[in-house]
């Protein structure tokens, strides 16, 4: 026996016997039969817990004295510089603030008649010390350098006995800016005249070859009478003077709220970094927050800098009235790409003057062609990567084209074939699909069909790389494999990896082709729907989420009427869907039912507007939203909403079936519907109805799995219901037909077993097995007299779990999937007798 | 219009940002972290020494909690807010673990051998906070019950050097309640007896 299947041994026997009265454990665990060994250790435990009183109930530190434990201990994390204390020739006064890299003290000379005060800046100590004191160094070289009335200046600077490094600078008593533009409730040209003065002091540091990269209301102090001063040249930096651009050497080099796109994308910095600072300055203390005020947190900001345009201001503080012109000069400093903002500070300046005069700006709207471009250069590096994975993969199969260019005489021919071949992929690809999906059995037919026809086309991009047309087709291809390959919700290959494969695919060759002159709405509602498989197919919530967020920026793309027509209805409805599943795997099923019934309204007014040729998807994906937004909530108590929402989906899904009796897909979409209703059903104690439903539900599973025996998600489902059949029979003390489902479910996972790749083994035998050992649990105390049976079954149940999970770690995985430490501890449960 | 005040150079953004990127697997922002969480927990402690909050009991949670908020972007999500209290229980343990070290060893050079701990609990007074643990040996045995059985150990990491309650220290492990407090109980047990004979042997041995 392996330790950790040892500890699990003793730990299950004595969580058992804690949960006994304190005069029974000792008997209970004689009556164990276990070896004796593993009785004497979970004994030995149970005996040190009754001794163990309150040991360490209360927390480390809530004792007294606890706080200079923790005073002294963490000491060497902070400088210690007391009021008083000489530095110099200065004395601290007090400390002034902190921040991540420096700590600031208010200090006096301490030999001077003026007592004139100053602000000393000492790097912390602790973390990365060594390259804080080098940045000091460097802020104290070129602040050396600048000599300006809006500049907090350099006094004088050294070191602590302990070898700390300090500047010693003016000391501005001011507030940051944004809180005197408050508290003096400034109009927005006030708030531009003080922008206008700091445009002063960068361009004199720009002049000086400095560029600040900082740029944020708490480094711009107001005195009271009014002057801006520029304070903070922590992570400036010197600009090299003959190529007036330096590269930007890490992400801890900026904060985030003031973060330029190049910045974040590890661009260079220029003066166009602080143009782009000066506008987000701006931006703040116009509207009271930030360009990007929607990011929730540090990562989304970052991502949004890099991506998102922001609103105008107008827009976003209506109260303020803020004028128009003053709008196209933020927005021009704000811009992503530097060359699109003002050339220097100095045009920067010369704009907001203009405004200030009430002349005419230089600023002028962003354009269509703007955007157009900035989605390409965003997409361009991928689209290229793209096509040379395809022309990686298709070498060796094209050489009829091939031989087509090596023959001139023949290239007529070639052509015409080029033609013939496209036509038969896209006849493959399409016509045929659409014909054999609904046949039962089509699954391998699907999967070889689609493989030739991407085999044809793939080689046909080869060659015309640059034709839209084509790469719309390969595009579509690739979706179709995709879905084939194991898409959720259709019959399919269960090979999920192929499929995500196939879809990153299709999304990088629809990127490039929206960039492409020519490129039409079609292409961005494709596009976005691409975004949306790939987000169904995603691994985790966050790639899920990205994914989605993608779909719905590329469909503001499209014009309004674009938008209102049904492709573009489908997809945004799809997408919502999509992003309520995200919401729930956050247990946030508030939002989630809220995107829910957005997408449900969509879905029904496609239902409406579709002719029958459309009747089956809108039906089929309105049941499907029911369905969810069922199950959400089902997860916040709403259990009359939960059951309404699943019979509406029934009804729609029965609908469906009539129309095709022997459809795979719509046989298991009617059984989903049966079951979730069962599943509410058993919740509210209706076991009989429960169980009727449960029972047509299998049914229907049974009739699409015979019908299609190698859908791997028909043969899960089918597994599952034995599963919850076992359960609800289980419930009812029906002990022969529990048993009868519970083995059936067991052997089915078996062989599912065996089909799945060894990271993947161990969860569907392990769900079956602990399943099995939780109808074991219910059975023991509805046929006493034969608990002994079952709890021998749930405990030799258990043991295999256990050789599983061995199994699955020998494979260096540490927790297969389908484990769980609440249906472990039922299995336990199952495993030991009851009183 | 309501801006969110930093501190100065922006630690509050700093802190959220390298929380981010140790969520998405960056192990050297935990490092980056632990110096902040440190020294925030000093001022807070000299805080409270300076009698600011005389009348008070220093509660490892109510600290921490004072930490994150001076630290952290209010914006952040919950499960950041969890992660930090999880960063915040490895931080307090090292610091009271190195504390201890420190007071061993003084110990060791004056040659007294730190007490057994049912002496120990004879010793203090029944009114006495039981806290009085020897924390260094308490180390060495969480170590070795964290080698077999992870989820244990963390656990005590969060209860007892962050403080949090079981329902806390649930919702940061995303596990339920019910099993923390088994688990707490069991690894309690185990920890009281591995301490009450001063050697700590490998839990899967008894």
């Amino acid at each position: 026996m392996t330790e950790a299947r040892r500890w699990a041994r003793v730990k299950g026997l004595v969580g058992e016997a804690l949960e006994l009265e304190p005069g029974q454990r000792t008997d209970w665990l004689a009556r164990q039969d276990v070896p004796d060994d593993i009785r004497a250790d979970a004994q030995a435990l149970v005996d040190a817990e009754a001794r163990a009183g309150d040991f360490l109930e209360a927390a480390a530190l809530s004792r007294q004295g606890a706080a200079a434990a923790l005073f002294e201990a963490t000491a060497h994390a902070v400088p210690r510089i007391a009021s008083g204390q000489v530095l110099g020739a200065y004395r601290i006064l007090g400390q002034l603030g902190e921040g991540g890299m420096a700590t600031v003290y208010l200090g006096e000379r301490a030999d001077d008649a003026f007592r004139k005060q100053v602000a000393i800046k000492l790097v912390r100590s602790g973390g990365d010390a060594a390259s804080l004191a080098e940045r000091l160094q460097q802020e104290r070289r070129l602040l050396a350098t600048l000599d300006h009335p809006n500049i907090a200046r350099l006094i004088d600077g050294g070191a602590t006995d302990e070898g700390v490094p300090y500047v010693v600078m003016e000391y501005i008593e001011g507030v940051p800016i944004d809180e005197f533009c408050r508290s003096r409730a400034t109009s927005p040209a006030a708030c531009v005249a003080l922008v206008r003065t700091i445009c002063d002091a960068v361009h004199h540091a720009h002049r000086n070859l400095v560029v600040h990269r900082d740029i944020k209301v708490s480094n711009i102090l107001v005195t009271p009478d009014g002057t801006p001063k520029l304070v903070d040249f922590g992570i400036a930096k010197a600009l090299d003077a003959d190529r007036q651009a330096q590269t930007l050497t890490g992400f801890g080099a900026m904060t985030p709220e003031s973060a330029s796109p190049e910045q974040v994308s590890g661009g260079p910095v220029t003066v166009a970094t602080d143009v782009y600072g000066l506008g987000a300055l701006l931006y703040r203390l116009l509207t009271g927050h930030g360009p990007f005020a929607h990011a929730t947190n540090a990562a989304d900001l970052l991502r949004a800098v890099c991506r998102d345009d922001p609103e105008p201001p107008s827009l976003v503080a209506p109260g303020r009235a803020i004028a128009r012109d003053l709008d196209l000069i933020v927005l021009k400093a704000l811009r992503k790409r530097p060359d699109d903002r003002y050339d220097s500070v100095a045009a920067l300046a010369a704009d907001l003057d203009r405004f200030l005069d009430g002349r005419p700006v230089a600023a002028a709207p962003d354009s269509t062609a703007y955007r157009v471009r900035r989605f390409v250069a965003r997409h361009r590096l991928a689209a290229a990567v793209a096509v040379a994975a395809v022309v990686t993969l298709t070498a060796g199969v094209t050489t009829i084209v091939w031989q087509g260019r090596v023959a001139q005489r023949e290239r007529a021919r070639a052509e015409r074939r080029f033609d013939d071949l496209r036509r038969l992929a896209n006849t493959l690809v399409f016509d045929i699909h659409d014909a054999v999906l609904p046949l039962p059995g089509s699954t391998p037919v699907l999967k070889t069909l689609i493989e030739s026809a991407l085999t044809y086309l793939d080689s046909l991009a080869a060659e015309a790389r640059n034709e839209i047309a084509l790469q719309r087709d390969l595009a579509n291809a690739y979706e179709r494999l995709s879905s084939v390959q194991g898409r959720i919700g259709n019959a399919n290959l269960g090979d999920h990896h192929g499929a995500l494969a196939s879809v990153a695919k299709a999304v990088t060759l629809r990127e490039a082709v929206v960039g492409v002159p020519g490129a039409g709405p079609d292409d961005v509602v494709a596009l976005a729907a691409s975004y949306g498989r790939r987000a169904q197919l995603a691994t985790t919530p966050d790639a899920r989420q990205a994914s989605v967020e993608e779909g719905f920026r590329v469909l503001r793309m499209l014009s309004h009427t674009d938008a209102g027509q049904p492709p573009a209805v489908v997809v945004t409805a799809t997408l919502l869907w999509i992003d309520a599943g995200a919401h729930t795997d956050r247990k946030d099923y508030r939002t989630a039912a809220e995107r829910y019934r957005r997408a449900a309204v969509l879905y029904e007014q496609l239902l409406r507007m579709s002719g029958s040729d459309r009747y089956q998807d809108a039906s089929r994906n309105l049941a499907i939203a029911h369905k969810t937004l069922g199950a959400v909530l089902w997860m916040l108590d709403d259990r009359t909403g939960a059951s309404d929402a699943y019979r509406k989906a029934l009804a729609l899904d029965e609908a469906r079936l009539a129309t095709q009796p022997d459809n795979t897909t719509w046989l298991l979409d009617v059984s989903f519907s049966l079951a979730s209703l069962a599943h509410a059903e058993l919740a509210t104690d209706d076991t009989a109805a429960s169980l009727s439903h449960y029972e047509q539900s299998l049914a229907l599973r049974e009739r699409a799995l015979a019908g299609d025996p190698q859908n791997a998600q028909a043969r899960a489902a089918v597994e599952r219901a034995y599963r919850t059949l076992a359960r609800v029979l289980s419930i009812r003390g029906d002990e022969g037909r529990a048993l009868a489902a519970s083995a059936k479910a067991v052997s089915m996972a078996r062989d599912h077993s065996a089909l799945l790749p060894d990271d993947r083994r161990a969860g569907p035998l392990i769900d079956a097995l602990l399943a099995d050992a939780d109808v074991r649990r219910e059975l023991v105390s509805r046929h006493p007299a034969r608990a002994a049976l079952h709890q021998r079954a749930a405990c030799r149940g258990l043991d295999e779990v256990a050789q599983l999970q061995d199994a699955a770690q020998a494979h260096g995985i540490a927790t297969p999937p389908g484990i769980d430490a609440e249906s472990l501890a039922r299995a336990r449960l199952a495993c030991t007798p009851t009183r | 219009m309501s801006t969110q005040r930093d501190p100065p150079g922006g630690a509050g953004n700093e802190v959220t940002a390298l929380l981010q990127a140790w969520r998405s697997g960056d192990a050297a922002a935990l490092e980056a972290l632990v110096p902040l969480v440190y020294r925030e927990l000093h001022l807070i402690a000299a805080r409270y020494m300076s009698g600011e909050r005389a009348g008070h009991t220093l509660q490892s949670t109510a600290l921490v909690n004072e930490a994150f908020l001076k630290l952290a972007d209010q914006r952040v999500d919950w499960r950041s807010r969890a992660h930090f209290f999880a960063i915040a229980a490895t931080a307090m343990r090292r610091i009271l673990v190195d504390h201890a070290r420190r007071v061993h060893t003084d110990k060791r050079g004056s040659a007294v051998p730190a007490l057994p701990l049912d002496e120990a609990l004879a010793v203090s007074a029944p009114d006495a906070a039981p806290g009085e643990v020897d924390v260094f040996s308490l180390d060495r045995a969480l170590r070795k019950l964290e080698a077999v059985d992870p989820q244990q150990g963390r656990i005590v990491e969060l209860r007892f050097f962050g403080g949090l309650t079981v329902e806390e220290a649930a919702d940061v492990l995303g596990v339920s309640p019910t099993t923390v407090k088994r688990e707490w109980a069991i690894a309690r047990a185990w920890l009281f007896r591995a301490l009450e004979h001063g050697t700590a042997r490998d839990p899967a041995d008894g």
